[in-house]
């Protein structure tokens, strides 16, 4: 570490703002605020029971890593649990990493942590087609190896399309921490060009970005899946990823332009806060200043910069 | 042992304010340089002189800043463990324009500095970070930063080769001349 870059630490640390001490001073002698868990858990709870009720037919549902779109029929979102519940119709899920999907139908559990999977019902029966990786059906694995026919009861599960290697390795290198056997295998899921190919590479250049610490090869990733899935799914998550990394890259310029297009593409998004927040540092970050602190208004975190 | 502490325990009022007043810098530079933004480091520092003050009875021996200084990085360290990735980088950056760099050129490079410094600390484990923060910003001996932290001699210097080497590696990646 160069003496200038210990100079310019020390002096953006070595003082505490203008009347802080005075400040926790006063706050110390409030009595100490515990939050009782309850009165955090229990709002939420019920606010994740509406939530479920009032929502009628959803259609796609998001979550982390995940990508699970209701083709047709009915289906709910129980987030808590990470599990859908179809009711009818056909169901893909892409799923990669954790935490493990659970798909409940006709009274049967399929779980999985890294699989692809197309769940179906006609009447009373169910089938379940997991064009990669492995799954647990009411406890028992279930391997994509060849063709295979259960029965049980007035409900079939059939298991169809051979198994995949690589997306086989991609989940047992992640499971054991091999980071960079696991960035391996899941290039060889998305070259292989089927249903789960954009979501392992986001989670490539995921794991690039924040398992290897190397945002020059996640932004390499990303912007293959850019080209490769246009109007993919992820394509938000993956322009949130993107920008991440080159902030990292310390590309401050670039990221101001890009997050002020995402938020003009989609103003709506889930994402918007996070690339507003991008945008505020990467605007502070090249000394625009006044661009920045109109956009800080909602984050605590920069009243000390637009003070 | 410090007569502030002395008096402190003996039930005089006063004396809470001035071990406050004496304290309150060192704790809030630590929890600064250990990597939290600002308004974090406020709140880390109230937590670590409430538990300090709750707990002064069994302090017994040593340097009260050792003791506090143990307090305020169990916070920190607690603290950041809450905190996402990105929240986590974010705290240098939002450092506030006390800089004694005047022009705005100046203030875009320490910025960037930061910037730098904060992203590549935040890759660091929690041990590393703290040896490597605490020698090569605080300034302190390898034998200052064992009393500290509580490790041996030979641990901190174990410690800091190897941010050293991680701090360069990073930088490198970044593209960036440490």
């Amino acid at each position: 570490m160069t003496a200038a870059w210990k100079d310019t630490v020390r002096a953006a640390t070595q003082t505490p703002p203008v009347g802080a001490k005075e400040r926790v001073w006063r706050a110390m002698q409030q009595p100490r605020r515990r939050v009782r868990a309850e009165l955090v858990l229990v709002p939420m709870a019920l606010a994740a029971v509406l939530l479920v009720l009032l929502r009628p037919e959803p259609q796609t549902f998001h979550g982390t890593n995940d990508v699970i779109s209701l083709r047709e029929g009915h289906a709910t979102w129980n987030p808590g649990a990470n599990e859908v519940t179809l009711e009818r119709g056909v169901l893909e899920a892409s799923v990669w990493g954790t935490p493990a999907l659970r798909v409940r139908v006709k009274g049967r559990l399929i779980e999985t942590t890294g699989a692809v999977l197309l769940v179906r019902t006609a009447g009373e029966s169910v089938s379940i087609v997991p064009v990669r990786g492995t799954l647990l059906v009411d406890g028992q694995l279930m391997e994509a190896t060849e063709a295979t026919r259960r029965e049980a009861g007035p409900t079939s599960i059939e298991a169809l399309e051979p198994r995949d290697a690589a997306a086989r390795r991609a989940a047992q290198a992640l499971e054991a921490k091999q980071w960079e056997a696991a960035d391996r295998a899941l290039d060889e899921v998305a070259s292989a060009g089927t249903l789960g190919a954009e979501a392992a590479l986001l989670q490539k250049g995921e794991l690039e970005l924040r398992t290897l610490a190397d945002p020059k090869r996640a932004l390499t990733t990303f912007e293959a899946a850019a080209a490769r899935f246009p109007q993919g799914n992820l394509a938000q998550e993956r322009e949130l990823s993107s920008l991440e990394a080159e902030f990292a890259l310390a590309r401050f310029e670039a990221v101001a332009t890009r997050a002020a297009n995402f938020l003009t593409r989609f103003p709506d998004s889930e994402r918007a806060t996070d690339v507003r927040r991008l945008q505020v540092r990467a605007l502070l970050a090249v000394g625009r200043r006044a661009e920045a602190c109109q956009f800080a208004k909602d984050f605590a975190e920069f009243a000390a910069d637009c003070r | 042992m410090d007569p502030l502490v002395e008096r402190c325990r003996s039930g005089d009022g006063a004396a809470w304010r001035a071990l406050y007043d004496t304290h309150f810098d060192f704790a809030w530079r630590t929890a600064r340089r250990l990597g939290l933004d600002d308004a974090d480091a406020e709140d880390a520092v109230q937590e670590a002189f409430q538990t300090a003050f709750q707990h002064l009875g069994s302090f017994r021996h040593g340097r009260f800043t050792t003791w506090l200084y143990r307090i305020v990085a169990n916070e920190v360290s607690a603290r950041v463990r809450r905190r996402r990735v990105r929240e986590f980088f974010s705290g240098l950056l939002g450092a506030s324009q006390r800089t004694d760099a005047p022009s705005a050129e100046g203030r875009v490079d320490a910025r960037r500095t930061l910037a730098h410094v904060e992203v590549i600390l935040g890759k660091l484990s929690k041990d590393k970070r703290e040896a490597f923060a605490l020698h090569e910003i605080e300034g302190l001996s390898h034998d200052e930063i064992a009393e500290l932290v509580g490790a041996r001699t030979e641990t901190v210097r174990t410690r800091l080769f190897y941010a050293r080497r991680e701090f360069e590696q990073h930088a490198r990646r970044l593209g960036v001349e440490p």
